[in-house]
Order: structure tokens, then sequence, then C-alpha cells
């Protein structure tokens, strides 16, 4: 992962994306350089005139929801919200057990191939086309569980397997706030209650 | 066979390598006897830093994630990891934890799910504060700090850093034995638990 996965858009101008590698990302609109400032893990902010500042990470992510975190970049005329990404997806086909000295210890995961595509978040789905292959839809109101497990988003869907997304080029901390609020919105739609809690499952009150 | 005692040897001259490690309030560890070791989860490095530096052995709730590839699957049970499932209830890992406890032996869990973007204790997942309530064992609150700036989730590169860990005072809430009692004290819980790992974690260093 790069720190333009945290800083998906620039927590000082509000422009979306912002570009980087590595511990580097810059800012293409206002120009600000952002980088890793010391061993405190605070981001050192670097002005176009080279004035620079120190700042915590979260007063940065702070910011950020302030700008509206991902829903600029995502948001169409009329409210709706449209945004999409290539991603590799990959599903859970089975679950193994665990021993340790012949005893159960639990269970994991096994997935299946990956998948090369593009991941769409709408209003009411989450769809991902494989090229000229197959489409894979998820209603918003059918998804059970998210979370993100290091630098992938995963789904639970009330039918079928997990679903995890790793993203070619886009911050999954952005997929996971972008899916987190369209979750939110829905099930408030749909009556369902707001949203407190996105895992192991859906918790609303 | 266990890899636990020669690999946490290894472990802590690891931890010394990449950080300047201080631990403190050990002796809020219990020396024998069940615990519950709640901490917040700043980096990759802190399961590393908390077994290296714990004084008791503990077994720690590990996402089923890392159980995906061969090699991970037969060395994390000899270093006391078992699995938890996220994406779902895992009620497996529920029996797990109370059996250990059962047995007399300590139970890490990072209650948070998964680790901090940006350094911030996040909300703690019910299931934790449940099977504290459930357990009845005291729990020690753990704040570990300055591993977000030796490796945050977003970087490659670790830094040398300065790293404390600090075992709080353990807190016992009793065993609470039917779900009503548990959901009745549930929030009140999370608030203190979340208060306490606050005041565990060094503000100077977070």
């Amino acid at each position: 992962m790069a720190l333009a996965d945290l800083l998906y858009r620039c927590p000082e101008c509000g422009h979306d994306p912002v570009m980087g590698v590595g511990d580097e990302a810059r800012c293409g609109a206002c120009g600000r350089h952002f980088g890793r400032a010391d061993a405190r893990g605070r981001i050192r902010v670097t002005d176009p005139d080279g004035s620079s500042r120190s700042r915590s990470a979260a007063e940065l992510t702070r910011a950020i929801a302030g700008h509206g975190g991902p829903l600029t970049a995502a948001s169409q005329p009329g409210g709706s919200i449209l945004y999409r990404a290539e991603a590799l997806m990959r599903q859970s086909t089975s679950e193994a057990p665990v021993y340790f000295r012949k005893r159960l210890l639990g269970f994991a995961e096994s997935y299946g191939g990956s998948r090369s595509g593009v991941l769409e978040a709408s209003d009411d789905v989450l769809r991902f086309r494989e090229g000229d292959g197959p489409v894979f839809d998820w209603g918003l109101l059918d998804i059970r569980a998210l979370q993100t497990s290091s630098s992938t988003v995963q789904i639970t869907p009330r039918h079928g397997a997990m679903a995890q997304f790793r993203f070619v080029s886009d911050s999954p901390r952005r997929w996971e706030e972008l899916i987190c609020h369209l979750l939110s919105e829905a099930w408030l739609r749909a009556g369902r209650g707001r949203i407190v809690e996105f895992q192991p499952r859906i918790v609303v009150r | 066979m266990s890899l636990y005692k020669p690999v946490k040897v290894a472990l802590w001259i690891f931890c010394h390598l990449v950080a300047r490690v201080r631990a403190r309030g050990r002796a809020n560890i219990p020396g024998k006897g069940p615990f519950i070791l709640l901490s917040n989860h700043q980096s990759i490095l802190d399961p590393i830093f908390i077994q290296a530096h714990c004084p008791r052995e503990v077994h720690s709730m590990t996402k089923s994630t890392q159980f995906a590839q061969p090699f991970f699957r037969w060395v994390i049970p000899r270093l006391h990891g078992f699995p938890t499932r996220r994406y779902k209830v895992d009620p497996q890992a529920v029996r797990i934890s109370l059996r250990l406890l059962a047995q007399g032996h300590g139970v890490g869990i990072y209650p948070e799910g998964e680790r901090s973007w940006d350094g911030a204790l996040q909300p703690l997942r019910r299931g934790a504060i449940r099977l504290a309530l459930k357990a009845g064992v005291p729990v020690i609150p753990c704040g570990i700090s300055g591993s977000y700036g030796v490796l945050p989730r977003w970087s490659r590169r670790p830094r040398r850093g300065r790293v404390t860990i600090h075992f709080g005072e353990p807190i016992v809430f009793g065993r609470h034995d039917h779900k009503a009692e548990r959901e009745a004290v549930l929030e009140r819980t999370r608030t203190l638990l979340e208060e306490a790992l606050s005041r565990a974690i060094d503000p100077e260093e977070a």
C-alpha cells in the first residue's frame, strides 16, 4: 500500500484523486506534496512555495472527511452515486478446518482463482464485470457484512460466497468508506435503520 | 511442537532492532490464571511487540485470512494463534477462547477488528466485549503507542522509532452467563474499555 491509499484525496484542497507511490503523494490541483515526516507517523505537508509543516494522519483523514470523503468523485448530477475502479476479485470457495495437535482450532476460508475486471458502485448495487466474461451483482440490501483485510475489501452477501476485492490502482480505504456510505444510505432508505457496525455482520439501531 | 518460547526470543531481538521498545505495567499481567489482553492495533508489528514483551504466553485471536497459505496454517498455531472469521459470526473462535481461558491461559484480542488507517483508536467490536463479559476473567487493557510510526498500515518500509507498550490494570466485570445480562451492560462496558485503552495509549507517541 501507499500513502495515497490513506490520502486518496487532498486533505488541503479536496481534489480527488491524489497520486503517489510509496511514502510520497502529490496533489495535482494545489501542488502540495505529502510525505512521511518522522518516526512518530506524522506526515509532512509541503506547500508549492516550499514551506512545510507536519500533521498527524488522524488530522489529515478528518480533513478528508470534512471535504466529503469519497463522495465528490462518485456523485453524479441528480445526487446519485456511481464510481468504478479496476480490481481483482476472488471468492471464498470453502472453509477448511485448522487443527493443532489433533484438536480443532477453527476454520479458515480458501479462495478460488482471481478474476480481473471492473468494480462499480452505485446507489443500489455493487457490480463486478470481468472483461467480456460474467457479471456479478450484489444488491446493497443483500450484503450482510463489510470489512477490510490488509489491502483488500471483503463483502459477505446473504446468499453466496464472500467476495474479496484488491484494487489495481485505487485506494482500498476509499472503497471501504464509499461502500460503508452506500450501505448506510440504502439500509436507511429501505427503513431498516441506521447501521452502527459492519462486521462480523451489519448491525442496525 | 510449540515454537512459542524460541520464537519469542527471536521476536524480542527483532523488536529491538526495529524500535526502542519500552514495556510498562508488566506487573499487571496476572502471574497465573486466565486473562484477556485487549490491545489497540496500529501496525502489523503489534502482535510481535506484544508477544515479545508480555510476561505470560498469549493465545492470539488471528484473522482467518492469515491461515490461507499452508506455511502460515502450519506456523501460526505453533505460535499460539487461532483463527477467527471476521466476515461472519464465528462461534468456534468464541468456543476456543473460552476453552483456553478455562484452562488458565491468556487470550489476546484486537477488539478494533483491523489495523487503524490513521493510528487513532477505532470503535471496539461488540463480539470482543461480549466474550469478556461471558468469560468473567480479568481484562488487561493494553495500549501500544508508536508502532504506527514504525510501520503504518499504508507503508511498506519500517522506520526505527520508539514504541511503548502499557499493560493497564486488570478490570474485572464479573461473569455474565445470560445473554440478556450481557446485552444490558454491553455499551457501558464498551465505553469503559475504550476509555481504559485510551488512557493506556501514550499520547506523546501515539
